[in-house]
């Protein structure tokens, strides 16, 4: 498993116990200062006129007449604000990566991303704001591995991988999943296109039936990890026994000695095999054995690793709802949740964060229910859940389009400082990257430089910033 | 631009019913140049009486203050809604004389989903597939009111319009037909030829896009193309052939060169309208389509006509929909902003001079 | 002998628009291949307003703006399949003769810079062969503007069609409950050769008789006269014996003399004193890798060789565009490896095929006059270890490449 990215305290750390701050005299690494004139450190929160000064990738400070460092690059723009993040995408996965349907949940979608591949999508993502994304692959799988986060600017593989076990993925309804998949189709021209066959709708029963499947594999989860605290529990007592029936028998310990080497002398003379004197103790308690995919399901269970389930129909979301009521542990996110709005009230109250994606869709769409509402953004944030805006992990190209998706969103409804909390801070909170999301002291510098608001259809993003690096140039 | 900017500037306030209605809005948009600054639409017995800058408010009027903008009725170009499955007849390949309009069914609930996306006027087209599959019918989405019920002869010189197993099965021989069938010009192909009846025709890919050009300019035909994806190469000779083209929806994760094509058409001097294409297609897809244009380089303005009015004059509806005009149906939509920006919402749509959706909540 | 290749321009895109002024080209080859049996070395050719103007011989690379080791002339697939779609034939009908499926070309098609690239200027275009008379073939460029009038050297320059089980592979009885036409004649081969000799003798007899005109009689009674080649697709050698009987059936009946070219003829080589007494010419398709082609027609290395020793024209093809992936250079190459001697490897890619499709007065070879079409090499052509290096298409380089490998 990896190391989560803790950079960012180190190197804090570091710079604090060394020489020391001294803004102008000495170049403090690489330095980069932007003169702002809007700077949005968090949504709704908006600083005029100020300058974000970047040391080494980290964001510094964030206020008005900043001294520049020698040799630091300036840049200036009329908004700036934190790099986005797509909580829902494929971007980086082939197809048959996201049709698969039957991995291990112990897999990692960041074993399935393509460092190399859809280039030019990555690029224009990039270009258009998004600096990190969620990747899920096997998405229509009952239970489909562990997503990641994965940076589309990373300098080496190092930090290509933000987070590689960020959350479980699972899915309810979407499709029967032994038929469907993708096949590629071959234009007039010679072009190819990749296009997802149909899935064939599932027996509501069945749908219903995969609650209760996850909620069984949560409980086998569970019960994994209390055998596993129980096997430490007999261990702990069973190693006691042991340090008292050792003090026990040191006590006698000459005489028992006696006594032993004088039965396996009458046994020799008897011509009889000698028996060794079994106790109680010697049998050591036995450790579960390994799962790997119980392992998991433990660590959801427990609340370790959070639970992103796809779920849309009513009554899916209200039997999943009734059969999780009981892991008080559980950090579940539904992912999609078309028909959620239903359940605004429970959501809040359960603190179950929801990824939408705002899109609407015409008949005989790839995902068969036509209840998508362009209002259920709003209804859900209005009540008090956390709203995510995902690309939703249809096409990989999409990613690219996510400020308009959170337009969207706030044409539907929701107040557009949600809609942006929705791509950039909401996503860093609830998939623990603590490092992004906000311009604040101390957070990775993944900036975006734009002419007008982010979610502005007329606004272009001028430059880029991940980790303090310009990646995408200012044009002139 | 299709028609000059119409500034009113009336030295006294028009004449108007004891109905009249007087909307003022931070921005107006006529369906076509720009949008004017404080603009004021004046209404009467269902249509419009005054639009402009400072048209003054006839005495006894309702006042509408409206911050925000407003807008023609978007227009629906290329719909398949409200047909069930009676879209094409596949009797023979030419069927010039079927009519659309007698599949329709009036209520259905797709009609209602276009209004409340503000789309207040639709085209019903009969389906794709045949080398004429018939004429569309113009219709306005409250109330399903036929408008016209012969709009566009709809024709297809792509490789859809291709059978296996009855003539024509090759590309060649389909546009021969269709060039005989114009130049002998009996019944709708001779109005076509004759430019009274505007044409609509599909064509999905640059072959068809070049004979449909070609089509186009050895017999005088008006009207519009729809299919804009290919013709990123061929700008030139779309421009040359006097077609507008209808443009295909532009999705989310769409492809740069949808858009590119899209932008390339327009720098070339087509006219180019937005395709609705429901319901394969969500009506809400439309301004989704025209930002992703606009963020990809298109003119707000011209985005916003091609969702207006150039759509209406290239399908041949110029003199019915998409433009506000003293004399024309008052058919509107208010908005909380420009409906460009995803973030601006639908606030009311009005038909013929009344409020039919929104407005609830103010 | 040069190894390397000097451009001074250098990494143009392919089918680039011609730069504003570039009227005149100058080319210098080590070698110049500029017909079948000549070669002009340390050779100057001078292009103009898109044709040759002059061949000069043993001079100085000098001023020129492309210098080569070697140079021939743009090279002509007759076999080119534009497309294996059916879109391209019109199937209502067996007998389509006037059918052109010039103005229905994507000229934006990947399948034309492929074949540029491998130094292919001219091909042949006609209906794929579905039909029994499938219709007219055209000959266009490769390159430069997308658009016809840029493109075509000469419209319906053959009459194509075919023998053999193909155009009968889609039809039924029709005993069955006919849904289309498909349920229809022919069904076997036979019945193809019979709608061949039906379709020319109605032709002959109508016009005979003084009736009224019909679509595509025309064209077969051109096709008949020997006014207009007739292409025949025919692999295997039965097709073969029946594409010339019946040539030969239409002459002994005074209908008229036809210039047949079979296409495809891969078994050829079996009966060749056939294709002699009729006149025939022959293009052959791609090498097969096993041996064995379309039909299970057999043709092996030597079988141009074998074609050529008999004194029948001999056409190469790679049947660019249908995705095979051989190239036409590769096809002369495997020819002179079973025999072919190398000017008639080069022949069979230049001027043969531009003289049975009536165009070598534009194409094939380089002298002055001609089309400004050059392939320039890095090496003596038609050998593995040489590629195209350049392309020159009606005077503009249109593929330029830089160094080799």
């Amino acid at each position: 498993m990896r190391k989560l990215s803790i950079r960012t305290p180190l190197l804090l750390a570091a710079f604090i116990a060394g020489a020391g701050w001294s803004a102008a005299a000495t170049p403090l690494g690489d330095a980069v200062v932007i003169h702002a004139k809007e700077v949005i450190v968090r949504p709704g929160e908006v600083l005029e006129d100020v300058d974000v000064l970047v040391i080494d990738g980290v964001i510094r400070r964030v206020e008005a007449g900043i001294e520049v460092p020698e040799g630091a690059r300036e840049l200036s723009g009329a908004v700036v604000c934190a790099g986005m993040i797509d909580p829902w995408s494929v971007l980086g996965l082939q197809s048959t990566e996201t049709t698969f349907t039957s991995p291990s949940p112990a897999t990692r979608s960041a074993d399935s991303f393509d460092p190399f591949g859809q280039e030019f999508q990555k690029k224009q993502a990039l270009e258009s704001g998004v600096t990190s994304v969620r990747v899920q692959a096997a998405r229509r799988a009952l239970v489909s591995g562990l997503s990641s986060v994965m940076s589309l600017a990373p300098t080496s593989d190092e930090d290509l991988v933000v987070q590689s076990e960020v959350a479980l993925g699972a899915s309810i309804g979407l499709t029967n999943p032994s038929s469907g998949g993708s096949t590629f189709t071959r234009g007039s021209d010679g072009s190819f296109a990749v296009i997802e066959t149909g899935p064939t709708p599932m027996d509501p029963f069945e749908r219903i039936s995969q609650v209760d499947k996850i909620a069984s594999l949560l409980d086998t989860g569970l019960s994994y990890r209390i055998a596993q605290n129980e096997h430490i529990h007999d261990l702990a007592e069973w190693n006691e026994a042991i340090a008292e029936k050792v003090k026990e028998l040191e006590k006698d310990f000459k005489k028992a000695k006696k006594d032993r080497d004088k039965e396996i002398e009458e046994a020799k003379e008897k011509g009889k095999e000698f028996k060794e004197e079994r106790y109680k103790e010697d049998k050591a308690p036995k450790a579960p054995k390994f799962d790997a995919d119980k392992e998991i399901f433990a660590r959801v269970a427990n609340g370790e690793t959070p639970l992103v389930i796809e779920v849309h129909r009513v009554a899916e979301i209200r039997n999943l709802l009734e059969a999780t009521a009981d892991f008080g542990r559980l950090r579940m996110v539904i992912a999609g949740g078309t028909e959620a709005a239903a359940f605004a009230d429970e959501l809040a109250e359960r603190n179950i964060p929801v990824i939408v994606n705002p899109l609407t869709h015409g008949a005989g769409a790839f995902d068969e229910f036509d209840g998508h509402d362009p209002t259920l953004a709003g209804i859900l944030a209005e009540a008090g859940v956390d709203v995510l805006i995902g690309t939703g992990g249809h096409a990989t190209g999409a990613t690219r389009d996510l400020s308009l998706m959170a337009a969207l969103a706030a044409g539907g409804g929701m107040e557009e400082d949600d809609a942006f909390a929705a791509i950039t801070s909401v996503p860093a909170r609830i998939f623990n990257l603590t490092d992004r999301g906000t311009i604040e002291f101390g957070k990775q510098a993944d900036l975006l430089i734009l002419d007008g608001q982010p979610l502005s259809t007329t606004t272009t993003v001028k430059a880029v910033l991940v980790g303090g690096r310009v990646v995408v140039e200012p044009k002139e | 631009m299709i028609q000059m900017l119409q500034l009113a500037l009336l030295l006294a306030a028009p004449v108007a019913g004891s109905d009249a209605v007087v909307v003022r809005a931070d921005h107006l948009f006529l369906g076509h140049g720009e949008p004017i600054e404080e603009g004021v639409l004046v209404i009467s017995d269902g249509k419009v009486v005054a639009v402009g800058a400072g048209v003054k408010a006839p005495e006894g009027a309702v006042v509408i203050e409206h911050e925000g903008w407003v807008t023609p009725g978007l227009f629906g170009a290329f719909t398949l809604d409200a047909t069930g499955n009676e879209r094409r007849d596949d009797t023979r390949p030419l069927m010039p004389e079927a009519r659309i309009v007698h599949s329709l069914r009036p209520h259905t609930a797709a009609l209602a989903r276009n209004l409340r996306a503000g789309v207040t006027v639709v085209t019903i087209n009969p389906d794709k597939g045949r080398p004429c599959s018939g004429a569309s019918a113009l219709l306005k989405t409250h109330g399903a009111e036929v408008v016209d019920t012969e709009l566009q002869l709809c024709l297809d010189v792509s490789y859809g319009a291709v059978r296996a197993d009855e003539h024509p099965t090759s590309l060649a021989s389909l546009h021969e037909l269709l060039d005989s069938a114009l130049s002998v010009g009996a019944g709708s192909f001779g109005r076509a030829a004759s430019g009274e009846l505007p044409v609509f025709v599909c064509a999905r890919d640059r072959q068809s896009i070049r004979a449909a050009a070609s089509l186009a300019k050895a017999h005088g035909l008006r009207g519009a193309l729809f299919g804009s994806y290919w013709a990123e190469e061929l700008v030139d000779e779309v421009a040359d052939s006097g077609l507008g083209v209808i443009c295909d929806p532009v999705a989310v994760a769409a492809n740069q060169r949808a858009m590119r094509s899209i932008r390339a058409l327009v720098e070339g001097g087509v006219n180019i309208g937005f395709g609705l294409v429901t319901p394969a297609n969500s009506p809400e897809n439309m301004r989704v389509g025209a930002a992703m244009c606009v963020r990809a380089g298109l003119d707000p303005n011209v985005a916003l006509a091609a969702m207006t009015g150039t759509a209406a004059e290239i399908s041949g509806a110029g003199d019915h929909a998409g433009v506000l005009a003293a004399g024309r149906d008052a058919d509107f939509v208010l908005w909380s902003g420009s409906p460009i920006e995803l973030t601006s919402r639908l606030k009311e749509v009005w038909v013929d001079g009344q409020r039919v959706y929104g407005g609830d909540d103010e | 002998m040069i190894t390397t290749l000097a451009l001074l321009s250098l990494s143009l895109p392919v089918t680039a628009d011609p730069a504003p002024g570039a009227d005149r080209l100058v080319v210098f080859a080590e070698r110049a291949f500029t017909a079948p049996g000549e070669v002009v070395t340390n050779a100057v050719i001078t292009i103009n307003d898109g044709k040759i103007v002059s061949v000069k011989r043993n001079s100085s690379a000098g001023s020129a703006d492309l210098k080569a080791a070697c140079v021939t002339a743009g090279l002509v697939d007759m076999g080119f399949r534009y497309s294996t779609n059916q879109n391209t034939v019109e199937q209502s009908s067996e007998i389509t003769a006037a059918a052109r499926i010039a103005p229905a070309l994507d000229l934006h098609a990947r399948v034309w810079e492929r074949a540029l690239r491998q130094g292919i200027t001219s091909v042949a275009v006609f209906p794929v062969d579905r039909n029994v008379v499938g219709g007219q073939g055209a000959v266009l460029k490769t390159g430069g503007d997308p658009t016809l009038e840029a493109r075509l050297v000469r419209e319906d320059a053959f009459l194509r069609g075919a023998m053999g089980s193909l155009p009968s592979s889609g039809n039924r009885p029709s005993g069955s409950r006919p849904t289309n036409f498909y349920s229809r004649r022919p069904t076997t081969r036979m019945g193809v050769e019979w709608e061949w000799r039906k379709a020319f003798y109605d032709a002959w007899q109508e016009e005979n008789r003084g009736d009224a005109d019909r679509p595509g009689r025309a064209e077969l009674l051109r096709a008949l006269s020997g006014e207009t080649p007739v292409f025949i697709q025919a692999w295997a050698t039965q097709d073969i014996r029946t594409a010339v009987f019946f040539a030969e059936e239409m002459a002994a009946e005074g209908m008229g003399t036809m210039r047949l070219v079979i296409d495809a003829g891969a078994e050829a080589w079996r009966e060749p004193n056939l294709l002699v007494r009729s006149n025939a010419a022959v293009c052959l398709p791609p090498l097969p890798a096993e041996g064995r082609t379309t039909e299970n027609a057999f043709m092996s290395l030597d079988t141009a060789a074998k074609l050529h020793e008999a004194g029948i024209p001999v056409a190469l093809s790679a049947h660019a565009g249908s995705g095979s992936g051989n190239t036409l250079a590769e096809q002369a190459i495997y020819a002179r490896r079973g025999g072919l001697p190398f000017d008639a490897a080069l022949a069979a890619v230049t001027t043969v095929p531009a003289t049975l499709l009536g165009v070598s007065d534009r194409v094939g070879t380089i002298a002055a006059g001609q089309d400004g079409d050059l392939v320039l090499w890095n090496g003596d052509p038609f050998e593995f270890t040489t590629r195209p290096v350049g392309v020159v298409l009606n005077g503009t380089v249109l593929v330029g490449g830089d160094t080799d490998r």
